[in-house]
């Protein structure tokens, strides 16, 4: 139990002290700081975003935000999602879904049979899909062509947290249905050149915060042939 | 010198209600370890953004902390206990109460207890309704119809 004591006459101030707040009748939340909305909301499961967004614009804006994610990564509340890709032949229109994943006993949703999977509607690039894809944390990279049939130097990464995608350092040749790898962290991607010879970059490793261009496998690893590389991945997948 | 288990300080709350607590509770709030870091806590310590009421509640569940802290980080019947304790705290408070503890805790910085009582937030909203929301955090809905359409239907499967 707390003593309660005659409160002392004299009346100490104190400069360490934060600035006085106003003081509120009605609690409303939108008196909290951001990290704090950001504290809770990163508690919740993000199926529930959906819902939660329609609330007001700031707590939309913060569902979405690098904050959000980074606060779910700092309290152990990262989910694994499914993201699937359809495309035609051509990979000429291409659409990316995510799982639908309905918050359990969720008083919204009354429905039993729902979709599977929801279109993901991003606002700055056309959905873009090859047979070059992987995942790192929150992101998907997908890398060279097909692209309109074409190879393709290009990659280009979709931020799973925002649904936007970006465009990061393209590669020194262009491919198209290379095999991508992921090891230690680093992404890979193997062939997909037109006309392979040996001095030719077979493979690359592709840009990472830590290194801000794609590298060829051939420079770094002069001694290396193809055919090695081949037999590694093999045995990798076997 | 005495030593922290001894050192004695006065809490006083926005409503002139004064707690006597010792070092080590009153270590639990970060603002007010600067202040007695400072030298700054002879007499009592003006605490103008809280109540008598939220204090109180705030020691106590500081002293909880400091009494039955965990041995280590391997000690987890310990952190089990204390989470349990944590969560009977936590039910005894209506919405209104947990939003003047978040504020303290922020205020007063205990990030623990700001922790816990966002976690109550948390398992309190998720289930609600968007007006539900709006209600109980007194916020307007500041959406025009259109773009409150244009929402649902970005995300269609989660109103059908």
């Amino acid at each position: 139990m707390s003593l309660q004591l005659k409160p002392p006459e004299e009346k100490t101030k104190s400069s360490s002290l934060p600035p006085s707040l106003p003081p509120s009748l009605t609690p409303s939340f939108s008196l909290l700081p951001d990290e704090i909305t950001i504290n809770y909301l990163a508690r919740i499961p993000r199926s529930y975003y959906p819902t939660l967004s329609i609330v007001c614009k700031s707590f939309r804006l913060l569902l979405s935000s690098t904050e959000i994610f980074r606060e779910r990564s700092r309290l152990g509340t990262t989910e694994q999602c499914l993201y699937a890709c359809i495309t035609d032949n051509e990979h000429q229109f291409s659409q990316w879904f995510t799982d639908n994943r309905i918050p359990p006993n969720s008083s919204v949703i009354k429905k039993t049979i729902r979709p599977l999977l929801v279109s993901i509607t991003s606002s700055n690039f056309p959905s873009l899909a090859n047979a070059t894809t992987v995942a790192v944390g929150s992101e998907i990279y997908v890398m060279g062509g097909p692209f309109n049939k074409a190879p393709s130097s290009a990659v280009q990464i979709l931020d799973c947290r925002s649904h936007t995608w970006r465009d990061a350092p393209s590669m020194n040749v262009a491919r198209k249905n290379a095999r991508p790898c992921v090891h230690d962290g680093k992404i890979y991607v193997f062939g997909g050149c037109q006309r392979l010879e040996d001095d030719e970059p077979w493979g690359e490793l592709i840009s990472s915060p830590a290194c801000s261009r794609c590298l060829c496998l051939n420079e770094l690893y002069p001694s290396w042939r193809k055919e090695k590389v081949a037999e590694a991945k093999g045995e990798q997948q076997a | 010198m005495a030593s922290s288990s001894t050192n004695k300080f006065v809490l006083k709350s926005n409503d002139d209600v004064s707690f006597e607590v010792t070092e080590a509770v009153a270590r639990e709030f970060q603002v007010i370890a600067h202040i007695i870091d400072d030298d700054c806590a002879k007499k009592a310590i003006p605490l103008s953004n809280v109540t008598g009421e939220i204090l109180s509640k705030m020691i106590e569940y500081g002293k909880k902390h400091i009494e039955e802290a965990p041995v280590d980080e391997e000690d987890e019947e310990g952190k089990k206990k204390l989470q349990i304790w944590d969560e009977e705290f936590m039910k005894q408070f209506n919405m209104e109460i947990v939003f003047q503890l978040i504020l303290a805790s922020n205020y007063l910085n205990n990030k623990g207890l700001l922790d816990l009582t966002c976690c109550t937030v948390a398992d309190h909203i998720k289930d609600m309704t968007p007006d539900e929301v709006r209600t109980l955090f007194n916020v307007k809905n500041d959406y025009t119809t259109e773009e409150e359409e244009e929402i649902r239907k970005e995300n269609s499967w989660a109103f059908e």
